[in-house]
């Protein structure tokens, strides 16, 4: 598979390329990043962690266009370990733990396709997130079929059991208000 | 088709061409519906990176699970190695207790004349050890009683003593034989603990050798 190849998996949320991709780069990534970069200074856990944010940032930079093949001006394993440098840097200074910076060309690929992102946006960011974290059923399991798996209506209507896929429809539709109510009255609009 | 479900196919990439320039001019001019459709694509990023953050907690499960297995995997491989190199030396070290036991020629050095010595004796070198071992163990059973007061009771206390260090030495022969070697060293031990008994030098040879 090509970068491209997976930026537009990222693109799509194609849940077996991005597990492809996901797993492709993880075991180099641990080895880099606590061998070579910061010598034994994280634990199993952190690395994990800083991992799954970094590949999230990728996901994230990808969806809201952000990146893309044209404007990658490395490979996209460069990119996505610049990503976890910094987070990793970001830890160890949070711990107070001395690092030694390397190659600057590194750390600033991540920062070129910046994912700043105004601290207004981010408090409503988050306040998104949590709400729909705490989807409870049958509206968690539908949206993930719809907008994460992609699955037609009728496949939906087989999975959860529903008539056809006019109902499914019409159950998305309830969700998809039901959140959005919850969300106008968090945000105040 | 409601407004709704034209926010839904405009922010799932649905629409296409003069529907979505006509949408998008729509949203240009009325922020009530810039507003919806802002909000629809962050709800929906955010569902698709709840599925993102499930897939890569699934993938993370997979791979500790993978080192976990490792971890059993080597040491029951470092285990079932050592068994296999364990049986192979214990293979080993049972011929050369056998061949030693053989080597070894069997006669009741202490008694003379017919005894129950020699049944057991003919029994270790037909190969038949565990009754050999049975009719050992049946002797030993026996304690006569001795008048040490006499020249004959001494005597006989005597004959039993060398009957009984034959005995041992017969059980520790045939241990041997056997490839017992942990019994073979018990038996032999204690025949060489005792310096003046008839064995002892040859118990300590043995030991050496085993």
């Amino acid at each position: 598979m090509t970068d491209q190849d997976y930026i537009r998996a990222l693109l799509q949320n194609d849940n077996d390329v991005m597990g492809e991709m996901y797993e492709k780069y993880r075991e180099s990534f641990a080895k880099w990043i606590q061998g070579y970069v910061f010598k034994g200074s994280l634990l199993e856990d952190e690395i994990a962690d800083i991992y799954m944010e970094a590949f999230e940032a990728v996901w994230t930079n990808v969806k809201k266009g952000r990146l893309n093949t044209g404007n990658l001006r490395s490979s996209l394993k460069t990119y996505l370990f610049s990503v976890g440098y910094n987070k990793a840097r970001n830890l160890l200074r949070s711990k107070r733990i001395g690092i030694r910076e390397i190659s600057m060309d590194l750390t600033e690929l991540a920062m070129e396709i910046s994912d700043a992102v105004p601290k207004e946006d981010i408090e409503r960011e988050r306040i998104v997130q949590e709400t729909v974290n705490e989807m409870k059923e049958p509206c968690n399991q539908l949206l993930n079929l719809v907008y994460y798996q992609k699955k037609t209506g009728d496949e939906i209507a087989c999975i959860m059991g529903y008539k056809n896929s006019e109902s499914v429809k019409a159950q998305k539709y309830k969700c998809m208000l039901k959140i959005k109510d919850i969300l106008k009255r968090k945000l105040h609009y | 088709m409601n407004t709704e479900e034209r926010i839904d196919r405009y922010v799932s990439g649905l629409m296409e061409g003069d529907e979505r320039q006509l949408f998008e001019t729509e949203m240009s001019q009325d922020k009530n519906l810039e507003e919806e459709v802002r909000l629809q694509q962050e709800v929906v990023l955010a569902i698709q990176k709840k599925g993102l953050r499930q897939m890569m907690q699934d993938k993370e499960k997979e791979i500790r699970t993978r080192a976990a297995r490792r971890w059993i995997y080597l040491p029951s491989a470092l285990l079932a190695a050592c068994l296999v190199i364990g049986i192979f030396f214990r293979i080993g070290h049972v011929r050369d207790c056998k061949e030693l036991g053989e080597s070894i020629v069997l006669e009741a050095v202490q008694m003379r004349g017919e005894s129950d010595s020699d049944e057991i004796l003919d029994a270790i070198n037909a190969g038949k050890y565990e009754d050999a071992l049975c009719q050992i163990e049946a002797l030993r059973r026996q304690i006569p009683e001795f008048d040490l007061n006499s020249e004959e009771g001494q005597y006989d206390k005597m004959q039993f003593d060398n009957q009984m260090e034959d005995l041992d030495w017969f059980e520790a022969v045939a241990y041997m034989r056997m490839g017992k070697v942990r019994k073979a060293r018990q038996c032999l031990s204690a025949i060489a603990s005792n310096p003046d008994g008839a064995y002892a030098s040859q118990a300590a040879e043995a030991l050496k050798a085993l």
